[in-house]
């Protein structure tokens, strides 16, 4: 099932957050939103998530917990470790604990926490947050992924590793947003939306998307 | 794991039993142990099985309520500051037990122990509405939750002079103190704590889960506000049995699941039991301090725990960021 908006519209305390638009992302693929701060891309993640409501128009809903969802700027729990958080990331699914255990090492490994796993999440950087919450997000056996800003804080190298990591997801048969304001995994991508102050400039194909740059700048 | 446990099992077992062999009657322990073995009818005999012995039980209990309470306070509201007393949880029931002392209402012992329950349950459930409908903060939170636990005692405290009650009767329960323990409080007590730690081992994977927030607990498929709604409830009936058998004892629910995180890491499996006993710890030792420090004159239980307790939220709050 593709995800779809239709003149959706979307206001928050008066003012306008989302004007009028129209779009498709196709499932299976890796779709990044652009948009400077305020363009509504985050709002347009919790339509999705089924976290607003008061909008116009119509729009895919899927219950939040079928999907990985990690909205944006996340506060930090007070009592857990970065091994506990990740570990948590397969609750639910039907593994025995020795497989998690292990699977929750590996995915640590892959982020780049494995060093620091014992550390309470609240006593590390805002980059190495980020990177837990990823490899909490990667243990989701969920078919549908939405990451709001989720690699702001990282390092070029390790931008470029996620990146690749997202695009191995929508290869597996995933369906996955992103939300960037710089365009992080613009290059992974297979499909760019673009917003500005609610409104819809652009969405295609990302060589499409480099046109519209050149054409606008 | 069992060797951390195990060494508070032994402290508390040397506080109980400095708790059974010493007090102001001076009798000696050479007695004291004949008489748990055979039964006489002297004083001391009255002194071990109706003093002291209930007493001692009663503080474990207490204090075990207080820790287990602060846990679930803590990891309900996300705020490292939760206390059940000092959030007026507590409070609620020192409302109710002022009634019963004031002669506006009157109640039997059974149902004083369930209407100072019911009492706190009811802050504490508001509190845990207040916490989902908002999205608060740790320190707005803290601020507003010591608000309310100044109202509730400044009303409990009206209530008591509206009464004409003994001074001695309202530092009891306000000050904290265990001695008027008896057995049926013991018994409440452990009921009461028995019941709230096998649900909250039961539910320990949830209460996990809403430390991550909202968003992420639905995204989990857990319902953080029906779990929240749980564990609020059940720091409600630990507060309001911790107050009825002991009055209020400050900073024990705040500062026992500290601890537990430090000496048993961070799994909530652990935290759950371990701040139970250091909570029961904690009460023991420091009543121990308020019986024997000025003997035979006592002071307050909860003044002791306040004096270690307020510093240590002195110290997380610059801790806190």
């Amino acid at each position: 099932m593709n995800m779809e908006a239709n003149n959706l519209s979307l206001s928050l305390n008066g003012s306008v957050i989302l004007r009028n638009i129209t779009f498709t992302i196709p499932v299976e693929s890796l779709t990044t939103i652009i948009g400077p701060n305020g363009s509504g891309k985050s709002s347009l993640l919790k339509v999705f998530a089924d976290e607003i409501q008061n909008y116009t128009g119509q729009a895919t809903k899927i219950p939040v917990k079928n999907i990985t969802y990690l909205p944006q700027s996340l506060d930090s729990p007070p009592f857990l470790t970065i091994y506990e958080i990740v570990f948590l990331g397969f609750n639910g699914q039907k593994m025995n604990k020795k497989t998690k255990v292990q699977c929750a090492s590996h995915l640590m490994e892959i982020c780049g926490v494995d060093s620091i796993s014992a550390k309470n999440i609240v006593d590390v950087s805002e980059g190495e947050k980020q990177r837990t919450w990823f490899a909490f997000a990667l243990a989701q056996e969920k078919n549908i992924i939405m990451l709001d800003e989720p690699l702001s804080n990282i390092d070029e190298q390790g931008k470029k590793a996620f990146s690749k990591i997202l695009r191995g997801l929508a290869d597996e048969g995933k369906t996955v947003i992103v939300v960037s304001h710089d365009g992080d995994s613009l290059e992974a991508s297979d499909h760019i939306i673009y917003l500005d102050e609610g409104n819809l400039s652009f969405q295609g194909p990302v060589s499409e998307y480099k046109q519209f740059l050149l054409h606008n700048k | 794991m069992t060797a951390r446990y195990s060494c508070l099992l032994i402290v508390s077992v040397i506080m109980a039993l400095l708790g059974l062999f010493t007090g102001p009657s001076n009798a000696p322990p050479s007695e004291i142990l004949k008489l748990l073995t055979e039964d006489h009818s002297n004083v001391i005999h009255t002194i071990v099985w109706d003093i002291r012995l209930p007493r001692i039980g009663v503080s474990l209990m207490a204090g075990g309520c207080l820790g287990l309470a602060g846990t679930l306070i803590q990891i309900s509201t996300r705020s490292p500051l939760g206390d059940p007393n000092l959030f007026g949880i507590g409070g609620g029931s020192v409302i109710f037990m002022a009634l019963i002392a004031a002669g506006i209402l009157s109640a039997g012992t059974f149902a004083t122990m369930l209407g100072a329950t019911a009492a706190s349950l009811i802050v504490s459930v508001l509190l845990g509405l207040l916490v989902s409908n908002k999205e608060m903060s740790p320190i707005k939170l803290a601020i507003i939750g010591i608000g309310l636990g100044a109202i509730t005692i400044a009303i409990g405290t009206a209530l008591f002079a509206y009464g004409r009650v003994f001074p001695s009767q309202l530092l009891g329960l306000i000050g904290g103190s265990f001695t008027t323990s008896n057995w049926n409080s013991f018994l409440f007590c452990l009921f009461t704590l028995s019941l709230c730690i096998f649900i909250s081992l039961i539910l320990n994977n949830r209460f996990q889960i809403i430390t991550l927030g909202d968003v992420l607990s639905r995204s989990l498929g857990v319902n953080p506000v029906t779990t929240r709604f749980l564990s609020m409830s059940l720091v409600g009936i630990l507060a309001g049995s911790a107050v009825y058998v002991g009055g209020i004892i400050g900073f024990v629910g705040l500062v026992s699941p500290h601890i537990a995180r430090r000496i048993f890491g961070h799994s909530t499996f652990h935290i759950i039991i371990g701040a139970t006993l250091i909570g029961s710890t904690m009460a023991i030792a420091s009543d121990q301090l308020a019986r024997l420090l000025f003997s035979p004159i006592e002071i307050p239980v909860g003044l002791i725990t306040t004096l270690v307790g307020a510093p240590t939220m002195m110290y997380l709050a610059f801790r806190l960021r």
